[in-house]
């Protein structure tokens, strides 16, 4: 006696796929067996319920979209990567920093040669301009200094971010949406910087809205796109304002460069002035990180450190050969714990994508994996319809992070 | 009878098929519709939003979730259209993107190390089940079905696609994506038998 066809040929036998040989074959045995034509009729029943009538998607849902366009959000959807990006192999992703570090100082110098595109205008932009000014209203300035923190009067001027070389002057807004463990836990919109050109000075002004605590801590990058400038003061604001919805944080930055003297100091610093439920955001922390280029090999140096700037510095030791000196504040362990691990995790995760070089590549897809020691981040940057996203990732926390340029603006 | 015509006769007292008047929706307005229109956008939302939220649920197995995918689609929308170069139909090109939204959220979700939290509730006994509706305990089973089977179900089943175009998609051979079609039937089919 002939056995059942296999229930994949019964599939195929419904859906027309099988050959003609097969469905005759397939037929005659239907004709006899009742337990085959039963499963053909649950599979019939089956995709009769799978494929039935659709019903109305909710008006609310429509509500929501006109709402968050008419607020000037933006998503960028996928629409011509026909086979989605694919996790790079394993050992690809163990790949010692240095072969990173070196791949990607490649791919950056490459794009900087790129001559400055025109990003797509979107609108909505003043209303941005409006709530940084708003923020920068309400914020004042803490200077760290390598040593105690000196409060400041705010500028007079508006707040303003800087591009050095070929950078302008502009205007760019983003949204990041962070999740953890699936849920959206936050959503800052309203970040964003602005870069300005005063005299021979170039002033960046970056600001970091967060809706949630555990983000508070978050680290600015400096942009330096242009060896010969150099980082001439920094200052940074983690504060709670009430402006957002809940109670938020609001990280002001405010980075000048100069274009006379040759890069030789980085800084950054951080303190969280208040308190947080988090443990983790408890305590101030000051770093002062300072790398001198080294002396030989210019070009190679520059591009290094070009590199090191843009992506906030999580260095091997191979990288810090590159540099004559490199010291870093804080605590002692902490000192330690970054000299032996060469990384900062807490910093990394604050990396976010405007510290790139928005607006200088006119197509840009880096799928890039660091995965060393005690985190592991991808940034997956795209330039679809003209605007960049950013997904960053830290399952140190478990926390993803969608990142999506939503305005550039140019005066 | 089955009468496959739609329109009928405008006399009431015939009882006459005609063959056609199909009604045939004005074409959307795509250029409003780059322009971020509200109006272009509320049409184009009530004309495909439904078929596409069927789709975006099963492949994501969360009503939420598929809310949310369908609230981005149509946010990003107007922008996307200045990729789409009016070669094809517009629906099916829409469909497709939502397809591959759908999977990079997917596929996120897996990075993170997520599980799919099905918020069609499960039926799980056949006595809850028995007060479900087909098209909703098939959502609930389809929802429970391991990623790499349901994706492969809803772009066949219900999304119609040929297995080669799935594969080529999935970035899958042809097999596979059969071989993940017909474990994925077999399984809804056993557990709807369950059910009933």
């Amino acid at each position: 006696m002939m056995g059942h066809p296999a229930e994949h040929r019964l599939i195929g036998f419904l859906d027309g796929s099988l050959t003609d040989t097969r469905r005759r074959a397939v037929a005659a045995h239907l004709a006899d067996c009742q337990r085959c034509r039963d499963i053909v009729q649950a599979h019939r029943l089956t995709r009769h319920a799978l494929g039935g009538e659709t019903a109305a998607a909710p008006i609310d849902v429509l509500g929501r979209v006109l709402a968050t366009r008419a607020s000037g959000g933006g998503v960028i959807l996928p629409v011509d990567v026909e086979r989605e990006p694919r996790r790079p192999p394993f050992a690809i992703r163990h790949l010692k920093l240095g072969a990173l570090a070196a791949a990607l100082v490649a791919v950056i110098v490459a794009l900087t040669r790129v001559p400055l595109p025109e990003l797509s205008l979107q609108r909505g932009f003043d209303g941005f301009g409006a709530k940084l000014q708003e923020i920068w209203s309400h914020a004042l300035e803490v200077e760290y200094n390598n040593g105690p923190p000196r409060l400041m009067q705010r500028p007079d001027a508006p707040p303003t971010v800087v591009r050095p070389e070929r950078m302008r002057e502009m205007t760019v807004k983003y949204e990041a949406r962070h999740y953890r463990e699936g849920q959206l836990i936050s959503v800052d919109s309203g970040s964003g910087f602005r870069v300005r050109r005063v005299g021979n000075t170039w002033q960046v002004m970056a600001t970091e809205t967060s809706a949630s605590w555990s983000r508070a801590r978050q680290v600015e990058v400096a942009i330096l796109d242009r060896s010969t400038l150099a980082l001439r003061s920094y200052q940074q604001v983690t504060r709670s304002e009430d402006i957002l919805r809940d109670r938020g944080w609001v990280t002001t930055t405010r980075l000048e460069f100069s274009e006379d003297t040759l890069v030789s100091e980085f800084e950054t610093s951080t303190r969280i002035i208040g308190s947080s439920p988090n443990p983790r955001d408890r305590s101030d922390s000051l770093t002062r990180l300072t790398i001198t280029p080294a002396a030989g090999a210019p070009i190679i140096r520059d591009r290094m450190l070009r590199a090191a700037l843009m992506t906030t510095v999580p260095m091997s030791r191979r990288w810090l050969g590159s540099f004559d000196r490199l010291s870093i504040g804080g605590s002692p362990s902490r000192i330690k714990r970054l000299a032996e691990r060469s990384t900062d995790s807490r910093r990394v995760k604050g990396t976010s994508s405007p510290t790139l070089p928005i607006g200088v590549t006119p197509v840009w897809e880096v799928e890039r994996w660091r995965e060393w020691g005690v985190y592991s981040t991808k940034e997956l940057y795209r330039q679809s319809d003209g605007l960049l996203a950013a997904e960053l990732e830290d399952p140190s926390d478990g926390t993803w992070t969608d990142l999506r340029l939503l305005s550039v603006s140019y005066p | 009878m089955l009468r496959h015509s739609v329109g009928v006769n405008s006399d009431p007292g015939s009882s006459r098929v005609v063959p056609a008047p199909v009604p045939h929706p004005p074409a959307l307005d795509l250029d409003a519709l780059r322009r971020g229109d509200p109006e272009a956008i509320g049409e184009a939302y009530r004309r495909h939003a439904g078929a596409i939220l069927g789709t975006l649920r099963g492949l994501l197995g969360s009503e939420m979730e598929a809310e949310d995918a369908l609230h981005d689609l149509f946010v990003g929308l107007p922008e996307a259209l200045g990729r789409y170069e009016e070669r094809g139909l517009f629906e099916p090109w829409l469909r497709r993107v939502a397809a591959r939204m759908a999977l990079e959220r997917l596929r996120r979700r897996k990075r993170r190390g997520e599980l799919v939290r099905s918020v069609v509730a499960p039926a799980s006994t056949a006595a809850e089940a028995d007060l479900l509706p087909d098209r909703l305990l098939i959502q609930a089973r389809l929802a429970e079905l391991p990623e790499s089977l349901r994706t492969v179900v809803v772009l066949r089943e219900i999304e119609g696609w040929p297995h080669r175009d799935i594969a080529k998609f999935l970035g899958l051979g042809e097999g596979a994506v059969m071989t993940r079609h017909c474990r994925g039937m077999k399984r809804l089919r056993l557990a709807m038998e369950r059910d009933r």
